[in-house]
């Protein structure tokens, strides 16, 4: 099969998404009011409430959302075959992702533009909005520990990538002190920034760091995930300015000059997909296509990250409601053709097939491996650029935004545990290097928890993260749909893919839930369970709050 | 014409550089008081009185666009319509470029301030330079 046939039949089927259903929704579903006045206006003060262009608005939707995780979660998921995963991200972002996106902005923006969690206590509950941050803690926490693998793994099979990506955090240094303390302009930094990296790319192939097969005990990957999480740790301690809002200025541009790249070589070489449709050799081990697949794929599907987005933020700068048809549901096209574009990668990317199943031998050992790998190969035969070049250039990438990551979300966790040292009175937990020291530890632990001692199979633990994921998206669509229900609206739109979302969710935890038993690894049986309870409570408060919603609708109904 | 004027600056929770799963400022900050970006949500509400000035003077009769960096595509798309649209010269087109910082009001094309925000009457006497052409609203 053809790859660039694949992008045309997926692009066409995103187009109808936008062009039709994301129409039919806006109108008969939310029924978006051009003359509504939006929070932008309502309360409009230029600091928080700024009416905005919808195309700027896209822009800064689309780059908030997109990231390392809609390529890592396909990367993984074409071990089950190219199509099952193709057919997962383009209809997931047309009936799933587009409406979840879209419909957070506008359940946001009818509620004085409140973030989804403010959103969810107000209509569904008390318990749900605890329920929402337990999840979000959960995400946080696991997050941290599937990027530090993934990284790790990178840095082991393609050594290439490890002096860039370091030295992307001393490009990053100075152009903090120069952007943010001398105030300099931001076009020489960035550039000079961007150049220094592409030229510490190039070179990274005469300047590969192996690690040795020792290092105090530990294998190569499991030094290089302690190693990320110390790095983590002390960036998370130092001022945002010095390290972490800098590197917002390399990632943005190399997003877009490597995923431009990759795209151009795709039409350039026309490359063949390899990979099986549907597989049915899979390795031993894999779990099964149902429910897996759509936890496995989250980001690129559907994602309840994007609610985060989408409300408190995006919806605060909406100039017209029906602007957020353009900036939501075409904000998840966007990371569906980034999805898209990895599929292609790890499937086309290979010479031939038993090439692709030495690389995809078991499952979590494709993922971003397998995306650098097969990316760079076609970057290489369609642009004619070195493959050690285009395949680091590839992994300095990825590394940087699952590298960013880590360092905010050991930041936040940080924060939540000293909130907790106020909260419950423990003094201790407010010292900066205590928190720190326990989120990092609570990450490491889960790392090597789940991957053994070698760390290397953490990224076991990917579809628990989208459990998780999808279990937050569940959480925002239940929001939406008790608000359509309350309207006296079709709630089947949001209500047909909560539901499908919860019973993947859950189908996915129990039989996680005895491979983990089986395999007598308690901590994530502990994890599996947490978010069980979760995803059954999640179900409880849809029952009680619709239960509500309609008998709202008919006492209304009977006094009218 | 509508004279345009794009103020720049960081939205404090809209990018942290790593996709959706890093972005998680607004509800995990609703836990406790603090702000991640305390110096960006400085910057953001010290530009609030000079937004609000320009929109309680002009109106709708200014073009008036608030902008993140980050957000580069968007920023060069306004700001190459901005250059054609008042025939800016190309040398002062890449005194533009060459100054954007990450607080900065560009008015037609042209910056009027960078680094640190200016009073609104240094704003306006700007737009009345520029021709005479807006009314106060």
């Amino acid at each position: 099969m053809s790859a660039i046939a694949v992008a045309v039949v997926g692009m066409a089927v995103f187009a109808f998404g936008y062009l039709v259903y994301s129409r039919f929704i806006a109108s008969r579903i939310y029924r978006l009011d051009p003359d509504y006045r939006t929070p932008a206006h309502v309360m409009e003060d230029g600091v928080d409430y700024v009416p905005t262009n919808k195309f700027v608005l896209w822009g800064h939707h689309f780059t908030s959302v997109a990231g390392a995780a809609p390529i890592i979660g396909p990367a993984i998921a074409v071990i089950w075959g190219w199509v099952p995963a193709f057919l997962w991200v383009i209809f997931g972002t047309v009936f799933f992702a587009g409406v979840h996106d879209a419909g957070a902005i506008w359940a946001s923006v009818r509620n004085k533009a409140q973030s989804i969690g403010a959103v969810t206590g107000a209509l569904v509950g008390p318990r749900a909005r605890s329920l929402f941050m337990i999840v979000i803690f959960l995400l946080l926490l696991m997050v941290n520990a599937v990027f530090a693998v993934a990284i790790s793994r990178l840095f082991v099979n393609i050594p290439s990538s490890v002096v860039p990506a370091w030295s992307a955090i001393a490009v990053a240094l100075v152009i903090g002190h120069l952007i943010y303390r001398r105030k300099a302009g931001l076009l020489w930094p960035s550039i000079g920034g961007l150049v220094v990296l592409y030229v510490m790319v190039y070179f990274g192939d005469s300047m590969p760091v192996v690690m040795p097969e020792s290092v105090a005990g530990l294998q190569p990957g499991a030094a290089w995930i302690i190693i990320l999480f110390a790095y983590a740790a002390i960036a998370s301690m130092l001022p945002v300015w010095m390290l972490l809002q800098p590197r917002d200025y390399i990632n943005g541009l190399q997003l877009f000059i490597g995923l431009g790249i990759l795209y151009l070589a795709v039409l350039v070489l026309n490359p063949t997909i390899v990979a099986p449709a549907f597989n049915g050799n899979v390795p031993e081990g894999t779990p099964p296509l149902i429910p897996l697949l759509f936890v496995t794929i989250a980001c690129g599907a559907v994602s309840g990250f994007h609610g985060l987005v989408s409300s408190g933020t995006t919806s605060k700068q909406l100039n017209r409601e029906t602007d957020l048809r353009f900036v939501g549901y075409f904000g998840s096209i966007g990371e569906g053709a980034l999805a898209l574009a990895a599929i292609i990668a790890c499937t086309a990317g290979f010479a031939t097939l038993a090439e692709w199943e030495g690389v995809y031998a078991g499952f979590g050992s494709g993922g971003l491996t397998a995306f650098v790998t097969g990316g760079a190969t076609i970057v290489s035969n369609g642009l004619g650029l070195p493959v050690e070049f285009a395949s680091t250039l590839l992994a300095v990438m990825a590394v940087l935004f699952a590298g960013t990551t880590m360092d905010t979300g050991v930041r936040l966790q940080r924060y939540i545990i000293q909130e907790w040292g106020n909260i419950y009175n423990i003094p201790v937990l407010n010292n900066n290097i205590v928190a720190t020291l326990l989120a990092v530890g609570a990450c490491v632990a889960l790392a090597f928890g789940a991957g053994g001692a070698s760390g290397a199979g953490g990224l076991e633990i990917w579809p628990l993260f989208g459990t998780t994921n999808q279990l937050l998206a569940g959480l925002t669509l239940l929001v939406i749909s008790v608000m359509l229900v309350k309207l006296g609206r079709p709630s089947i739109y949001t209500l047909a893919p909560m539901v499908f979302l919860l019973l993947m969710t859950i189908g996915a935890l129990l039989y996680q839930l005895w491979g983990f038993y089986d395999q007598g690894n308690w901590l994530l049986v502990v994890m599996d369970l947490v978010i069980l309870v979760a995803a059954v409570w999640v179900g409880l408060e849809a029952l009680a709050a619709f239960q509500k919603a309609r008998n709202g609708v008919a006492t209304q109904q009977a006094a009218e | 014409m509508k004279p345009s004027i794009i103020l720049i600056r960081e939205w404090e929770a809209q990018m942290s550089g790593s996709g959706c799963c890093g972005r998680l400022q607004g509800d995990v900050l609703n836990i406790g008081d603090r702000r991640v970006f305390p110096e960006r949500r400085q910057a953001m509400e010290a530009m609030g009185p000079l937004y609000r000035a320009i929109r309680q003077r002009y109106g709708d009769s200014i073009d008036l666009l608030v902008v993140d960096p980050r957000n580069w595509v968007s920023l060069m798309a306004r700001l190459v319509r901005d250059f054609v649209r008042s025939r800016v010269p190309l040398g002062e087109i890449w005194r533009t470029l060459r100054g954007i910082s990450t607080v900065t009001v560009v008015l037609n094309g042209r910056i009027v301030a960078r680094g640190d925000w200016p009073k609104p009457e240094t704003v306006f006497q700007s737009i009345a330079g520029e021709a005479g052409t807006v009314d106060a609203a």
